[in-house]
């Protein structure tokens, strides 16, 4: 990447990234990133707020301040530093309002016993319903909605999308339970299969995928 | 971010009653998944943009990292970290991708503003087929007013506008910056930064004058 840069005269790796995606320069970048941060900071600290002031409440030590910034790890795993410490174990404990719960996607789902392949019928009717193409009959009878063979056996449970042609033609891949997490996996695979399909007709060079961070 | 209308055509909204509670819950649950991806996006790009632009000498690459860690996030580290280990190191992205760690925050910011334009278009396409319906005099508005739409309650089943918006816009993608590409789903007139985060606030809105009241009254501290 630092090569790239310097081959295509950028300063830096950074620089060269915004430049090349966003056809912005650095500096304007900056200043577009000041004043998101400035727009958003004022949602931000007032959670902030009540989430210092529910952990203050809930750990009852001296080691959060009143009004300085809460110690990292009050806040996040050291497993997974890029998210907040059991995400939603902190949101059982200080939500705003602990006798009430949230409507819960996860166990409505389990209840009516969802099936995945429910899921992706009702996406496919969505996508085709605001004029994207009917998916073939070899989709619904090749894709694996939910984990095959015995418990003991290994299969890679990664939610995957696989395009067979630059036709209508892709199949998924994942271990689908009825649960919120296979919902917005299947909606989120069949919406990228749609969306490669549309661009079919296109040269091979033009079909790769328009976000950078879902290439598959 | 949950869209009503789709759940009721899996059959499983209809018979839950949202209260406001139960909406500011789910809302302040949203929360946790919106900041990190926001804040944590703003750190790591300004550091990573400040270590190749040789802003920082190498021995306070850890220091800089806190200092920008309390700046956006108000976090603090437990002991001081001074003369500590290359504490950014511990983050996988960081090395992985380097110099792309701001697409977390485009990402969330476009999908918002995409959305809400979609559901604008769904709107104005409702009112159309109200013209040409019965009721005539419902369908006075051309245009949606951004503020008003509801992004919890918009439907876009069955629109085919939104359908060729965002086949125009897949195609035009591949080819031209995102700058450009987006205005396929913005609609022709847009010529301003695609990055407007009034979205996400109108969709946070309920939360956020709740949290400013309560905080108030609760006399909770805001800022570090």
């Amino acid at each position: 990447m630092t090569e790239e840069a310097l081959l295509n005269k950028s300063p830096t790796p950074t620089d060269y990234w915004i430049q090349s995606t966003f056809d912005y320069t650095a500096s304007e970048f900056g200043k577009v990133l000041d004043s998101i941060w400035t727009q958003v900071a004022p949602l931000y600290k007032e959670f902030h707020a009540h989430l210092r002031g529910e952990l203050r409440f809930l750990w009852e030590v001296e080691g959060i301040s009143k009004e300085g910034p809460i110690p990292a790890h009050f806040f996040e795993s050291p497993q997974s530093p890029t998210t907040p410490r059991g995400c939603s174990v902190l949101y059982e404990a200080t939500r705003p309002y602990p006798t009430k719960h949230h409507f819960d996607l996860t166990a409505e789902l389990h209840r009516r016993r969802y099936a995945p392949i429910a899921m992706a019928t009702l996406a496919d009717d969505f996508l085709t319903s605001i004029g994207f193409k009917i998916v073939p009959a070899s989709f619904w009878s090749d894709s694996i909605f939910r984990k095959p063979g015995t418990a003991e056996q290994e299969f890679n449970c990664t939610p995957r999308m696989f395009q067979l042609d630059a036709k209508n033609e892709f199949r998924l891949s994942l271990c689908g339970e009825s649960d919120e997490r296979t919902l917005v996996a299947i909606n989120r695979l069949m919406i990228k299969g749609a969306l490669q399909s549309a661009l079919g007709n296109e040269s091979f060079l033009l079909r790769h995928y328009a976000n950078p961070r879902e290439s598959p | 971010m949950q869209n009503e209308p789709y759940l009721r055509r899996m059959g499983i909204f209809g018979d839950y009653e949202q209260d406001l509670s139960s909406l500011l819950n789910g809302l302040y649950r949203e929360l946790f998944e919106l900041f990190p991806r926001l804040t944590r996006a703003l750190v790591f790009h300004q550091w990573e943009w400040d270590v190749y632009r040789k802003k920082v000498k190498p021995a306070d690459y850890t220091s800089h990292y806190w200092r920008l860690r309390r700046k956006y996030e108000g976090v603090s580290s437990k002991d001081p970290r001074d003369s500590a280990p290359l504490d950014p190191a511990a983050h996988v992205n960081l090395i992985q991708t380097p110099a792309q760690n701001i697409q977390p925050l485009i990402i969330t910011i476009v999908k918002y503003s995409v959305f809400q334009s979609l559901c604008g278009l769904a709107e104005v396409a409702n009112d159309l087929q109200f013209e040409g319906g019965i009721d005539s005099g419902l369908g006075n508005r051309t245009s949606s007013d951004p503020k008003s739409i509801n992004l919890q309650t918009c439907d876009l089943f069955g629109r085919n506008l939104v359908g060729e918006r965002v086949s125009d816009f897949i195609k035009s993608a591949t080819k031209l910056p995102p700058r450009k590409s987006l205005q396929f789903i913005f609609g022709g007139d847009f010529n301003l930064t695609y990055l407007d985060v009034s979205p996400v606030l109108n969709y946070f809105q309920p939360l956020f004058t709740y949290l400013k009241e309560t905080n108030k009254r609760r006399e909770l501290p805001v800022g570090w």
